[in-house]
């Protein structure tokens, strides 16, 4: 095996690859890439078994074709610190030997057979949707999923794909984040009954993987697992097995909802002035809504009490809650500053629900304790 | 003060004690602290996604910060109240003595706290703050005196056991049954449990579970340790090995416990293995008991395991510390199989016949 490559792009492959090596591994094998070269092209292969990633790497002269695993930290190393534009890469199947202008480095070689296949996207029914709404999905649905608790299928995001869209849901029992839009059915594909949750992580890698992209992304949903392709990179993931909670009964229904319009950027800075006061014991931050104003108020032992106003289109019947301002700021945090979104509430022990005219829903439980006492 | 209400009589008619917003199971019986929490699981959660507002936290690395979250906020999913169970919770009460005992007197009406304990004296504050509040305090201890022991088994481990024949078995125990029951297994609840189990299986038509079936299919056979489980498994009897693994996880044994008790027998035979396999590749054979021998089998032990290894083959002894090293990480998380499903696997492995 012999190329010459292009330092900066093989590195950003690299870079992106390596965000699927485990950190410890009982195959040491997963701690590398791998790269396969054919006479076509420069693939690079990344897995931990759970989650993995193709790219096809750009600006690779190929003179003999072959296969090498490349060790994650060494070779990063090289390519992070070498100032060459090109690099040669040769392998003998024992040692792999890096070549720059002035450089030269013999690293131990494993054999590429022993790593695991890493399956291509070959899929003909399919959702296509632009990179752009993708990356949004994950921005705005993946922060307020569960990765640390025991029900595991909350450590995911939930894609309920039908002939007209997507919709995305995570969850973490507290907050819920649903974020909808069109996406167009190839080959009738659907998710039907099955659940399809894709582990946070993976989500956050198809992100990263996107970084910027403007082309559209296919996304497969199979029985056990999911394929998402853009632009010469695929990521495979095994999805999260479990049952999903019904999340659409989390959304409160009725006409006796309150609804009033904010804007993101005063109000998130309202909340965050609000926020400063709180403790681990009163982590509450009472939002009163009437009399044409939102007043927001926090009282702990430890830090003192605030109490932020803010002029609102609403002059109704008085509405008081209870929220954590933490899961306010999350939901404000990935939209526009100058954005407007419609708060909806019914009572203190209800569910509160923003949105926006874009697709997006967020719901967040009400704190109860901080009424007591 | 009222003495604490024990398990036996909590199980007998849970609806007489709603979950409060406080609970504490304390005692050393696992198995009755699972079904008494189990009890309030259901009473809290109800049905449908419930199961959604269920919050496990390890009482050896909680944090109160994260408890108090939890029990905050109201629930997204289920019937509106959230519960959260704090296992093992000795240290995490010896941590947050005093914000618990601050709680207890004034909990959140979100969400029903659990402690789960190895003891809860009577003199601490927290124990009467709890008495107090009213929260509901599960013993779930069984006497360890001779003299408490007899009369605590004809009060209530006879009426518990008849109870559980008849609601979770669906076969009726007679009292005399019964009483040949403990007497063979012992007041080991987990293992009660699981022998009853196989007695209703083998019940007749009249499911009623008589003391000489009892003495026909108990028979005395009680795993007391790993080895009758390794033995078996060895011997190719995999539905004995199960069954003895069943009975080890009933008593409260931890799985990664029980791989460790195997593992220790096990490397020998992959060392006995290894050991042959090299001195024939390098052309001079070498006797099975010979390579036992150097692993450290003890005489008394050899001809039965070199029996052992020759049924397992070297095709699988050579693969033993890949098993070992995979049932190990696979319990320590590497794997989303269940502990007990993990140990099953290895059995099926060592019982099949090279």
């Amino acid at each position: 095996m012999k190329i010459i490559c292009e330092r900066e792009k093989l590195l950003h492959a690299f870079q992106t690859a390596a965000g699927v090596v485990p950190t410890r591994s009982p195959k040491p094998i997963l701690q590398n890439l791998k790269l396969e070269i054919s006479e076509q092209r420069a693939v690079l292969i990344g897995t931990d078994l759970e989650v993995g990633i193709r790219i096809e790497v750009p600006g690779i002269a190929i003179e003999v074709p072959g296969d090498i695993v490349l060790p994650i930290s060494r070779f990063g190393s090289i390519l992070r610190e070498s100032s060459d534009e090109k690099l040669d890469l040769q392998s003998d199947g024992r040692k792999t030997i890096v070549r720059g202008q002035r450089s030269e480095f013999q690293l131990p070689s494993e054999n590429p057979d022993e790593f695991p296949e890493v399956v291509g996207f070959e899929e003909e029914r399919y959702h296509e949707f632009p990179a752009r709404f993708m990356r949004e999905i994950v921005r705005r649905t993946v922060f307020a999923t569960d990765v640390e608790s025991s029900r595991y299928a909350l450590g995911g995001v939930l894609l309920e794909m039908t002939l007209e869209g997507i919709t995305a849901v995570g969850t973490d029992g507290r907050r819920l984040a649903k974020q909808e839009g069109p996406a167009k059915s190839v080959g009738g594909h659907e998710s039907g009954d099955t659940m399809t949750i894709v582990p946070t992580r993976a989500m956050q890698l198809i992100e990263r993987a996107l970084a910027g992209g403007e082309e559209n992304v296919q996304l497969a949903a199979r029985d056990n697992d999911v394929l998402v392709r853009s632009s010469g990179t695929t990521i495979y993931s095994r999805l999260v097995e479990g049952r999903f909670p019904k999340w659409r009964d989390v959304f409160p229904r009725g006409e006796d909802m309150v609804k009033i319009e904010l804007t993101v950027g005063p109000f998130h800075a309202a909340v965050r002035q609000a926020a400063i006061v709180t403790s681990e014991k009163r982590r509450g931050v009472e939002f009163t809504f009437g009399d044409g104003k939102v007043v927001m108020t926090a009282h702990g032992a430890e830090f003192g009490e605030s109490h932020v106003e803010l002029p609102v289109a609403y002059d109704g019947t008085e509405m008081s809650v209870s929220l954590d301002p933490r899961y306010m700021s999350d939901f404000l945090r990935v939209l526009d500053p100058e954005q407007t979104f419609v708060v909806e509430l019914n009572n203190n022990s209800s569910a509160v629900v923003c949105s926006t005219d874009d697709g997006y829903g967020y719901v967040i439980m009400p704190l109860a304790s901080d009424k007591k006492s | 003060m009222a003495k604490p209400l024990h398990a036996v009589d909590y199980l007998a008619k849970p609806e007489k004690h709603p979950p409060q917003p406080v609970g504490v199971v304390f005692g050393d019986e696992p198995f009755l602290c699972k079904q008494v929490i189990l009890k309030i699981r259901s009473a809290v959660l109800g049905l449908q996604d419930g199961e959604f507002s269920l919050s496990e936290f390890d009482g050896r690395e909680a944090v109160l910060r994260d408890v108090l979250e939890e029990l905050d906020t109201v629930a997204m999913f289920g019937d509106g109240r959230r519960l959260v169970v704090v296992e093992d919770a000795d240290q995490f009460v010896t941590q947050y003595r005093s914000e618990l005992e601050d709680y207890v007197g004034s909990p959140s009406n979100a969400g029903v706290l659990v402690l789960e304990l190895k003891s809860f004296p009577a003199n601490t504050r927290l124990y009467k703050a709890s008495a107090s509040a009213n929260a509901l305090v599960v013993d779930c201890s069984v006497p360890t005196k001779d003299t408490e022991l007899a009369s605590w088994i004809a009060a209530k481990l006879i009426p518990w056991l008849t109870a559980r024949a008849k609601q979770t078995h669906r076969v009726e125990l007679p009292q005399a049954a019964a009483e040949m029951l403990i007497e063979m297994i012992g007041p080991e609840l987990g293992l009660l449990d699981q022998e009853l189990a196989k007695l209703a299986l083998a019940a007749g038509d009249d499911k009623k579970i008589s003391a000489e079936l009892v003495g026909q299919s108990v028979g005395g056979r009680r795993a007391k340790t790993a080895w009758l489980m390794l033995d078996a498994a060895l011997d190719g009897d995999t539905p004995e090995a199960v069954l003895q693994l069943g009975r080890l996880l009933a008593s409260g044994e931890e799985p990664i416990g029980i791989l460790a008790q195997v593992s220790f027998s096990l490397r020998k035979l992959a060392a006995a293995t290894r050991l042959a396999l090299q001195a024939e590749a390098a052309g001079h054979g070498v006797q099975l008991r010979s390579a036992l021998e150097q692993t450290g089998i003890r005489p008394f032990a050899l001809q039965k395991t070199e029996q052992q290894l020759k049924r397992l083959g070297r095709q699988h002894g050579s693969k033993l510390y890949g098993w070992l090293l995979q049932a190990d990480l696979d319990l320590k998380g590497v794997s989303a199989l269940a502990p007990r499903l993990i140990l099953e696997r290895l059995i099926v492995r060592l019982s099949c016949k090279g």
